[in-house]
């Protein structure tokens, strides 16, 4: 209990905390609205028992009525206004976390935090709290974390103004009431909701809803049939959580009976002494009054106090806080500080192995490979051979687990990765396709008009560099306007031939064709080669048709390199790479009876 | 080229024309309340039941205690020495119990609700996302105006069980308005003004959220924009390019800029709807003021009816405070989610005509294309213009073209996806539109290039492909033998049971090209499909497997012509197209050319142009 009472108090204290860095002036508003909002109704009951007491006198009524209604009026005000503050602050709040969430996953050099499995619930917490899919976003539940903190305030100010009465009335009925806290703490709270067990039947639910709701599964979904199936997956784990948490709250509710009896036994006994007093005359009607109001006030306690609100507040500050460590201790890139000064450069793998932390089975094995300044470079190989592992090593992604890469003879892990990336363009399988102007993608850190156009032109794109630059690339937003998959691929190799027109010297392509059509892909590569001539380009393919234009052709099968050299080089050996360019072009020899003037003869 | 450019450009413009979201076709607010009201109840009748009832109840001993004050009041003004002390005592212990009560009351109908609420919350949410999966069409995934409202829809699903909540709130605050109200009138009839007084606040906050509503809509593509970016930087796949191109701190700032926009005038409509809201408080707040006057001056009554004016008068503020907050987020939030999903219903029930008849059970004479336009709904241009097409049964068809010249729509409209804007689709001469679209997919099998990564055990992931053997082991090895995807399953840590997905406990992680031939295996998992249609599947895969793939394919859709089964197939890669008994070449929106490829290559046409170049770069 002491623990958990612990680590309670300090989940309060972050939320306080990151309240204050979000918005020190609306924070500071907001906590004095709470503090008004809790003690004006003390102050009411007191202008109410002057009221009283000067009706009783037939004294002047101005007095106690200008107080009444200030206070009233005050109250009724503020309200709304709290609620606003409430709304504003919620919303700061949870942008200062997302921004947070942002540098915590921006700042690192290398990409390990993003993949590693055990971070990833706090990834999505982190992601996803603001969503109202976990409770309502936090412009609402500040609201319903103030209305707590209220009835709190309320109750503790009713309770200091009983003192008025006798000294042992506001212990009382402060213990009375905050012992429902306490006997109750249990029941109905889901506190072990944060087992594996819960996570797991919670991401699976979440799954399952998504691939009812969002738009990527839909064509498959129906295409298959799977409404029905989805649907029912997602209610039986649904039905899994309801069970986990009703069998986790259920044994708790006998405590609401033992309430009960403190509860009226605690009032029972201050009303019968205010009852007597009054009776006896001991006790004005006006100070009656206000102490029965107080006396009632207290009450608030019950209701008051941290709800579940705060819990839901609290969530993504300490998935965010586990993130934070977990990235700070977790494995980090090498930090260099050397630069390089040519454009194109020399690159040498050593005998560098690599696996991923997630998995056993090593990636990359004793992979040994040069290519010189200025060269292109095609690497083949079967899928999961270790190809995109190479393009993440070489951006510094990763480190290797052993061996080096050298660039121009410096291990690369003595580069300073911001400088060494500078001198790096890639364009992956799964780029980025932002949700901005065609200005934005092809040149996110931008570039003059006439160099994104020229890159644009470099890669194929004649049509796209005489729009309008400015046009949004996706159909929701106003003005926006949807690429087909090979558009998209012209714009993403356009990016990487923008960075070179600014000065990068190394160009990695992974699969840079793959949903171009017949006439785009022929076209397009022998373009960016030219475009790309003075560059060190390393291509990753599967097409020989793109491969075969390469200086040297790489095979690598199992994490290593197993043949090398120039496209007639390796027909000419007649091994693997011959194997796989045949069955390749087969499909245009094989069955040729037309026959015509298109030859194969060369293979 | 130019011909192109000018389809960008059209694109463009096509899309402008798409007006903002209306909520014109959205049910009334008190339909949509009372029909998720019946599906509340249909859920859980006797917790629903009883949680009303509670919510009633709790309410008494709270609007008592004014009543309560008054008495004790009296009492103790009371001059008869007789009954003077028993009064007093009496309405002290009603006092006491009356807080007591109200206090257990409240805890007692939160377990019931919350009880309710959770399983409403199941009941809800499936529901929900049954409806959203089971409309027959995508087009509400792929309209602006549709995907906004949706979205809300979907990711607001608590906010529907809140809604019964709210209401149940308010009916309780409402009872206890009109307690106030009688114990007012017993002191004066005029008293009950004070009650008209707190209309206006009722008014404006309904007004309020519907105005803040509006600007939130207004401003949603920052929001969108603020979330993709956020995406972008906080996911690991993108975060390779985001690293590379060096603009980390760049995105953090964009983001938070499109965050500003979407909130600067958000926060501002809300501040100018909260003054408003205060001022009309401070007005009912002077009439109470009045009120008090009107009873301790004007009607010179005694300090009972003093005291009952007061403590009446308070807990009518915060009662119409409370139901006024309550109803302004029914308004705000669950009204709104619940008209959203009466519309949502409404519009699942609409898409679906009803079609009855079956799908043939073999092809005998093939499927016809009369007149085909498409255009997507919302935008201009026609994707598809006249296309007349016939596919006998039995054969294998390739569609090629250029990008963007229509070859997947027509498969999307081959899968129903959509509804040819104009002409017919026939299937042995009966119009697919009048097929139950259920029945008809059942008959199909395929991938698409833009398959979806389902991850689950790769079992399931390609037991998809024909749900009925979800689980059949036997099934899924024949499909994966089918695909050739061997190597995939053998490098999985427990084959077919392993689970993909390194985000899940001991997921696999599995490459672009793997996912693409387990998507391929899941399109082979059924063995009789009257069409099989193949959207460019082999994109991502290396030669061996491609080769391997294509050998074991062209043999199957020989051995199947039996049956009748058409095969569709797209494809860039001549390699693979030539082999089809029919090639239909796209260019623009309509059919340039048909025939065999040996036809094609005599009539040197666009075919040839685009085989030669690019059976130029493998010689």
């Amino acid at each position: 209990m002491g623990i958990q009472e612990n680590l309670r108090n300090r989940q309060e204290i972050a939320l306080c905390r990151e309240l204050w860095r979000s918005a020190p002036g609306f924070a500071a508003a907001w906590w004095s609205c709470v503090f008004l909002r809790g003690v004006l109704p003390a102050v009411a009951s007191v202008a109410f028992g002057w009221l009283v007491s000067n009706v009783t006198r037939h004294a002047s009524l101005t007095g106690p009525l200008v107080m009444v209604g200030v206070t009233f009026v005050t109250l009724l005000v503020i309200q709304p206004l709290h609620q606003l503050i409430s709304a504003q602050l919620g919303n700061r709040l949870a942008a200062h976390l997302y921004d947070h969430l942002m540098e915590v996953c921006v700042t690192p050099s290398g990409l390990s935090h993003l993949e590693r499995p055990e971070l990833i619930n706090d990834l999505t917490m982190a992601r996803d709290f603001d969503l109202g899919m976990m409770g309502p976003p936090l412009a609402i539940s500040m609201d319903f974390v103030a209305g707590g903190l209220v009835d709190l305030v309320v109750g503790v100010a009713a309770a200091l103004l009983l003192f008025g009465f006798v000294w042992w009335a506001p212990p009382l009925l402060v213990v009375a009431w905050g012992s429902t806290h306490w006997l109750l703490r249990e029941s109905g709270i889901w506190r072990d909701r944060n087992t594996d067990e819960v996570r797991n039947a919670q991401r699976h639910a979440e799954y399952s809803y998504r691939l009812a709701v969002d738009a990527s599964p839909a064509k498959e979904l129906r295409f298959f049939g799977l409404a029905g199936w989805v649907t029912e997956r997602f209610v039986d784990t649904r039905k899994r959580l309801y069970e986990l948490q009703y069998e986790a709250t259920e044994l708790r509710e006998k405590s609401i009976a033992l309430c009960v009896v403190i509860v009226i036994a605690a009032n029972g006994v201050v009303f019968w002494v205010l009852a007597n007093q009054a009776s006896d005359g001991r006790l004005t009607t006006a100070k009656m009054v206000v102490f029965v109001q107080a006396a009632i006030g207290v009450a608030s306690i019950a209701f008051g106090g941290l709800n579940w609100a705060v819990d839901g507040a609290c969530a993504p500050i300490m998935a965010l806080k586990r993130l934070d460590d977990a990235v700070a201790s977790g494995p980090t890139i090498a930090a260099g500080t050397a630069t390089v000064a040519s454009a194109a450069q020399d690159i040498c793998f050593k005998s560098v192995c690599f696996s991923y932390e997630s998995e056993g089975r090593s990636v990359l094995n004793d992979f040994n490979l040069r290519i010189p300044a200025g060269t292109s470079m095609a690497i083949v190989g079967q899928n999961g051979a270790g190809k995109t592992t190479l393009a993440k090593l070489l951006c510094r992604l990763y480190d290797p687990t052993a061996g080096v890469i050298e660039i121009d003879g410096t291990p690369l892990t003595e580069l300073d990765a911001d400088s060494w990336r500078t001198h790096v363009t890639a364009v992956f399988q799964d780029f980025i396709k932002f949700e901005m102007s065609m200005r934005v993608n092809v040149a996110p850190r931008g570039a003059p008009d006439a160099v994104i156009r020229a890159a644009l032109l470099d890669a194929g794109g004649d049509q796209l560099a005489s729009g309008d630059l400015d046009t949004i690339l996706s159909k929701g937003y106003p003005g926006g306007t949807d690429l087909s998959g090979g558009q998209w691929q012209r714009v993403a190799l356009a990016r990487a031939l923008c960075a070179v027109r600014q000065g990068a010297g190394v160009v990695l392509l992974d699969e840079p064709t793959a949903q171009l059509d017949v006439r785009g892909e022929a076209e397009i590569f022998q373009r960016v080669l030219a475009a790309t001539i003075e560059c060190t380009t390393i291509l990753i393919s599967h097409r020989f048709s793109t491969v075969r234009l390469a200086d040297c052709i790489a095979v690598i099968d199992d994490g290593r390199v197993v043949e090398l050299g120039s496209h007639d080089e390796l027909i000419a050996l007649g091994g693997r790479y011959r194997t796989m360019f045949e069955l390749q072009a087969s499909r245009f020899t094989e069955i040729d009876d037309a026959g015509q003037e298109v030859t194969y003869e060369s293979l | 080229m130019s011909r192109s450019k000018r389809n960008v450009d059209s694109d463009i413009s096509g899309i402008a024309d798409v007006g903002s979201a209306s909520d014109a076709d959205m049910p009334g607010a008190f339909l949509a309340l009372w029909r998720t009201f019946q599906l509340g109840y249909r859920a859980e009748p006797k917790l629903l039941t009883s949680s009303l009832g509670l919510a009633l109840l709790m309410m008494l001993p709270d609007a008592l205690l004014a009543l309560w004050l008054k008495f004790l009041v009296s009492g103790v003004l009371s001059t008869n020495t007789h009954t003077r002390s028993r009064n007093i005592k009496i309405a002290a212990m009603g006092l006491a119990i009356s807080v007591s009560a109200t206090w257990f009351l409240s805890v007692l109908s939160q377990r019931v609700q919350r009880r309710f609420r959770d399983k409403v919350a199941i009941a809800l949410e499936s529901h929900v996302a049954y409806l959203q999966a089971s409309v027959p069409t995508i087009e509400h995934h792929e309209r602006p105006e549709l995907l906004d409202r949706l979205a809300m829809l979907r990711d607001q699903v608590f906010a529907l069980d809140h809604m019964f909540m709210s209401l149940l709130s308010t009916l309780g605050w409402m009872f206890r308005l009109v307690i106030t109200a009688v114990l007012l009138a017993s002191i004066h009839p005029a008293l009950v003004l004070l009650f008209f007084c707190a209309l206006p606040a009722f008014y404006t906050s309904t007004w309020r959220p519907a105005v803040e509503r509006k600007v939130e809509e207004s401003v949603i593509g920052h929001a969108r924009l603020a979330r993709h970016l956020f995406m972008t930087g906080t996911t690991a796949a993108p975060g390779k390019e985001v690293r590379v191109t060096g603009t980390q701190r760049w995105l953090v700032d964009e983001r938070r800029a499109a965050w500003e926009r979407s909130y600067e005038p958000v926060a501002k409509v809300r501040v100018r709807t909260a003054l408003w809201h205060a001022g009309v408080w401070a007005v009912f707040g002077l009439a109470y003021v009045g009120a008090i006057v009107f009873v301790a001056s004007g009607l010179k009554r005694g300090v009972g009816d003093v005291v009952l004016v007061v403590a009446a008068g308070t807990r009518l503020a915060s009662y119409v405070g409370a139901t006024a907050g309550e109803l302004g987020f029914l308004r705000g939030f669950w009204l709104d989610a619940s008209r959203r999903l009466i519309w949502l219903e409404d519009y699942a029930s609409g898409v679906d005509p009803g079609a009855t008849a079956q799908a043939p059970a073999f092809l005998s004479n093939g499927i016809t294309f009369e007149g085909v336009s498409f255009r997507y709904p919302g935008t201009q241009r026609l994707v598809l213009e006249g296309v007349d097409l016939c596919l006998p049964a039995g054969s294998v068809i390739a569609v090629v073209g250029e990008n963007g010249a229509g070859k997947t729509t027509l498969v999307k409209l081959l899968a129903r996806m959509y509804s040819p804007t104009e002409g017919r689709i026939t299937i042995d001469g009966i119009d697919l539109a009048n097929i139950d679209t259920r029945q008809w997919r059942d008959r199909l099998a395929g991938a698409f290039q833009d398959f979806y990564r389902f991850e689950f055990h790769a079992q399931r992931t390609i037991g998809l492909g024909e749900i009925d053997r979800l689980d059949d082991h036997a099934a899924a090895t024949h499909a994966v033998d089918r695909a050739g995807a061997h190597d995939v399953i053998d490098r999985l840590a427990y084959g077919l049971d392993t689970q993909l997905g390194p985000s899940w406990a001991q997921g696999a992680e599995v490459s672009f090209g793997q996912w693409q031939k387990l998507a391929l295996a899941r399109g082979f998992m059924r063995d009789d499909p009257l069409v099989l249609i193949l959207d460019e599947p082999t994109a991502a895969l290396d030669a061996e497997t491609e080769h391997e793939l294509f050998e074991r394919f062209a043999a199957a859709s020989r051995k199947s012509s039996m049956a009748g089964r058409i095969t569709v197939l797209i494809s860039h890669r001549f390699s693979t197209v030539r082999m089809a008994d029919l090639i239909v070449v796209m260019n623009g929106a309509r059919v340039a050319e048909i025939g065999s490829h040996d036809e094609l290559i005599s009539a040197n046409g666009l075919y040839r142009q685009l085989y030669e170049i690019q059976a130029a770069s493998y010689t």
